[in-house]
């Protein structure tokens, strides 16, 4: 629970809460957290992450009620949006007693409401600025003190009451696989805007003060990705440094967490409390349960400034789905690139390579392909078991749908499982008679060319080096003393050696020439698939959509003039109509058997296409490129 | 006759005329189109493709966070299948010799050509944990090719008796799998499972003759069966006579399951009913027990 954590301000200082060792806008909650003395900066893995460092509810979600007494209690919650930002609420209500006061003791009360909010970086990454950003998250919390009251001890009245609001920022990287890095910066807003101040109806006021937290996360006990691996076992490591511009500069605490089975928690921390200038410090202990969705953490730990034994006893819950607030379509439609769904959950069981996310192709199946990180895990893919080989490797091969494929990849180990999903879009291929005139010139015009000129190079080659070996063995022959009779030799065999280099070159240039022209000619057929593609783009969209059908292996006659009735059954098809057989025939050329009959009397009773006035169709019928567009237009509405 | 030929003549020019007319005026609606170009159908959907209703439709295709849905995943059965599964005989003596069949009859979505391999896990009987199953027509395979892959092997001398499964797994050359398991009796002791006297009421003459008859069975083959004997020391007899499975003096059939004895009462055996205890013996050291109940008369 933990609401305000009140840590002592050593100074000399004037205010309400400063003056009784309270700090104000300090946050800290959470049994989990304050098991591990508050060393949570750099861990921050549930809710709470709102009260320690507002990165961490990027990837966090769920809610964690805390409880110390009737008069102190937490709640925190993270919401995902599903776009890599999750929203963070929280509430603190807080009551400290027997606090010195003039004229006895006295007992300060504080309600306090935290907003915030965490985000992804890693559409800075999908934007082309580095890779590094898909793993740093950013926060920001927002923290208005509602009401805060001072009394004395057993008196009703209220001796002064106050309010005021403030706001911290963070980041956490994600350095290593089993390493993250956590910085933040509190009570940022200043007090030129009124905020950084709690004011007081008896006029005074308290400074919140601004500093700096450096956290650092270790699992250096857990599955492969961690330094040391242990079957069911995993051991987090923690720190954080608190510098502060005031006595004491820096304050230090240190925290373990030991989970064994996912179930079980065991935790314990160091913490450095200023006291008045000085230094003290305290230990805390904790454990957790953790069954399903649901948790329980406990610690015990010594509470400032009362400086007595404080007990905390935290409830925690992760929805599988968070389902408070549905999406709304439009907004999925709005989400920008890079901020998708978040998907993929507890990938600790597999390690899956191949697809990546959002995959386009025209492909008709594609590979599944991963390792198994716990050696007996199940692996299915959309249910369909996967076999895993000697190294512990999978690789499937998943048939696709035309249009979109969800494929959902489930690992399953020890009764865990998670679930990790591929989005992937096929296409469908539409082969043209362009496609495969542009086929049969690569294959009859550039691989023929391809292989004489490899063919012609490796014959070349030997006759390269033979010149070439020659002429240096000359070179060598002329550095030596030679007799007339060898030399003359000498002078013969440089003049046969000389007319094979022409040879040989002159065949080389005609090798790089036909090279070049080759190179010209594949640009060109390059250039001609670019251009098919783009003319075809907007049948395989359609195709893709079910507007037309294309059959497997067989040529879309793109350029061949389209019928009526293959128009109408486009444009039925096109609103998403889903029409049956009449009864009887719509047309007098028109019969009911015909597999256009449907979709022909729903375009025109639609008023899309329409009929002659002797009472025909003309299904067969050939349309113009005036009528077309006069039909379109009537099927657009314009 | 020549205004005739005139008139016939004309009405001939006249009706070509007609035809003519008609067949300028006929196809004038085709003439239009002659003048325009026809509609193709790369055009046509290009055409749909730029309304706005389609380019919403299109959008949506595009669309990363729409429609990735339930119906989007293809549920289609990608794995092998197991038809049957049997290991034979379902009771195997751990001898380290009778022959034990693994027989897995397996299909594919893609046909048995498709079938990668079929692999047995026997760590349950002794042997190793991961044995290949043939489908070449030999090692015990009746027929190569027919989809029914075949193990031959043994239980280990040294498995406990019990009832132990026999993991099998097939997968397919696209990466799928299949896991399916059968299950077999380890067993060491043969069983009596009936027993008979005929007459079962005999008289103590020493003359009337009474057959003695037990039915055994024994984990793997009959043949192993070492010994059947019955204590015929209640009717004046040894006390372990040996029963015949020889086709003759009384049995019926030679090597069957049945082992057979005839004897008679001496007059000395006191009248009553008798229970003789009979006993069977494998040649891996397993017995049953069993009694042939018989009626003595004076």
């Amino acid at each position: 629970m933990l609401i305000l954590s009140f840590l002592l301000f050593g100074s000399a200082s004037f205010g309400v809460l400063l003056e009784r060792g309270i700090e104000p806008f300090s946050l800290s909650g959470g049994a989990g957290p304050i098991g591990m003395g508050d060393a949570y900066v750099g861990v921050c893995d549930d809710s709470n992450s709102l009260f320690h460092n507002p990165a961490g509810l990027a990837r966090t979600k769920g809610l964690s009620v805390t409880v110390m007494d009737l008069g102190n209690f937490m709640a925190a919650q993270a919401y995902p949006t599903g776009y890599g930002v999750s929203y963070g609420l929280g509430l603190i209500r807080q009551s400290v007693s027997d606090l010195d006061f003039e004229g006895g003791k006295s007992e300060v009360s504080t309600s306090m409401i935290v907003g915030g909010v965490g985000a992804k970086l890693q559409f800075l990454s999908d934007w082309g600025w580095g890779d590094i950003w898909s793993d740093i998250d950013a926060g920001f919390t927002f923290k208005s003190l509602l009401d805060a009251s001072l009394r004395q001890t057993d008196v009703t009245e209220v001796d002064s009451s106050g309010s005021g609001f403030e706001g911290d920022w963070g980041l956490m990287w994600k350095a290593l696989p089993w390493a993250k890095i956590g910085l933040t910066e509190n009570n940022i807003l200043g007090k030129d805007n009124g905020s950084g101040l709690v004011k007081w109806s008896s006029g005074e006021s308290d400074v919140a003060r601004t500093f700096t937290t450096i956290g650092l996360g270790l699992k250096v006990v857990g599955d492969r990705k961690s330094p040391i691996y242990m079957e069911d076992n995993e051991l987090v490591l923690s720190t954080d440094i608190s510098l502060r511009g005031d006595k004491p500069a820096s304050l230090f605490s240190v925290g373990a967490e030991w989970t064994y089975n996912s179930t079980y928690i065991l935790r314990a921390g160091l913490k450095q409390n200023p006291n008045l200038g000085d230094i003290v410090t305290t230990t805390s202990f904790g454990g957790g349960l953790r069954y399903g969705n649901w948790g329980a953490d406990a610690a015990y730990t010594t509470a400032y400034p009362t400086k007595g034994a404080a007990f905390y006893l935290s409830f925690l819950y992760w929805p599988r789905e968070w389902f408070f607030v549905k999406k709304p379509a439009a907004l999925e439609e709005k989400a920008p690139a890079g901020l998708v769904a978040e998907n993929e959950e507890n990938p600790d069981i597999i390690k899956l390579n191949e697809p990546s996310d959002e995959v386009y192709t025209d492909d008709s199946a594609v590979d599944i392909k991963g390792q198994v990180l716990k050696p007996g895990a199940k692996v299915y893919v959309n249910g369909n078991l996967a076999a895993v080989d000697d190294n512990n490797e999978f690789s499937v091969s998943m048939p696709l749908l035309i249009g979109k494929n969800l494929i959902e990849i489930t690992s399953e180990y020890r009764g865990k499982k998670t679930l990790v999903e591929r989005k992937v879009l096929r296409r469908a291929a539409v082969v043209t008679p362009e496609d495969l005139a542009i086929a049969q010139k690569e294959n009859t015009l550039i691989k023929p060319k391809e292989e004489s000129i490899a063919k012609t190079e490796g014959e070349l080659k030997p006759k390269e080096i033979k010149v070439e070996v020659a002429e240096k063995n000359i070179a060598e022959l002329e550095k030596t003393p030679l007799s007339p009779i060898e030399k003359k030799a000498l002078e013969a065999e440089k003049k046969k050696i000389k007319a094979q280099k022409e040879a040989v070159l002159a065949e080389r240039a005609n090798v790089e020439k036909e090279k070049q022209k080759l190179a010209e000619e594949k640009k060109k057929l390059e250039e001609e698939k670019k251009r098919v593609k783009a003319e075809k783009a907007s049948v395989e969209d359609l195709a893709t959509l079910g507007v037309i059908d294309i059959s497997p292996n067989k040529v879309f006659e793109s350029e061949g003039a389209i019928t009526r009735a293959e128009l109408a059954s486009w444009l039925i098809k096109a609103k998403g109509i889903v029409v049956t057989a009449p009864r009887t025939n719509p047309f007098t050329d028109v019969p009911a058997s015909s597999p256009y009959a449907g979709a022909i009397k729903a375009a025109a009773d639609l008023g899309y296409m329409k009929p002659y006035p002797d009472g025909s169709f003309r299904p067969n019928a050939l349309i113009t490129e005036k009528e077309g567009a006069e039909i379109i237009q009537r099927f657009s509405g314009k | 006759m020549t205004r005739k030929i005139d008139k016939i003549i004309f009405s001939f020019l006249l009706a070509a005329l007609i035809a003519a007319v008609l067949a300028s005026v006929a196809p004038a609606a085709e003439e239009k189109k002659q003048g325009e170009k026809y509609l193709t159908r790369a055009e046509a959907a290009r055409m749909i493709s730029a309304t706005d209703f389609l380019k919403q439709k299109i959008g949506q295709l595009l669309s990363w966070s729409i429609g990735y849905d339930l119906s989007s995943i293809n549920r289609a059965k990608l794995v092998p299948t197991i038809t049957f599964i049997k290991a034979q005989p379902g009771k195997v003596p751990p001898d380290g010799r009778t022959v034990l069949d693994i027989l897995v009859a397996v299909d594919d979505p893609s046909g048995l050509a498709n079938i990668k391999g079929v692999r047995a896990d026997l760590s349950s009987i002794g042997q190793f944990p991961n044995m290949a199953l043939v489908d070449n027509g030999l090692y015990g395979d009746t027929k190569a090719g027919d989809g029914v892959y075949t193990l031959q092997t043994s239980v280990k001398s040294d498995v406990e008796t019990g009832n132990k499964e026999i993991a099998v797994a097939v997968a397919n050359n696209k990466g799928w799998l299949t896991l399916s398991k059968t299950s077999l009796d380890v067993e060491k002791n043969p069983q009596i499972i009936w027993t008979k006297a005929t007459p079962s009421v005999v008289k103590a003459d020493g003359k009337a003759k009474v057959l003695l008859e037990a039915a055994v069975t024994n984990p793997g083959r009959i043949e192993d069966i070492k010994s059947v004997t019955v204590d015929l020391s209640l009717i004046g007899g040894g006390s372990a006579v040996m029963m015949k499975n020889s086709g003759k003096d009384g049995d019926k059939k030679a090597g069957d399951n049945v082992f057979t004895l005839e004897t008679v009462a001496p007059p000395s055996v006191a009248a009553g009913e008798k229970r003789l205890p009979v006993k069977v013996e494998n040649i891996i050291g397993g017995e049953g027990a069993g009694e042939i109940i018989l009626t003595v008369q004076k």
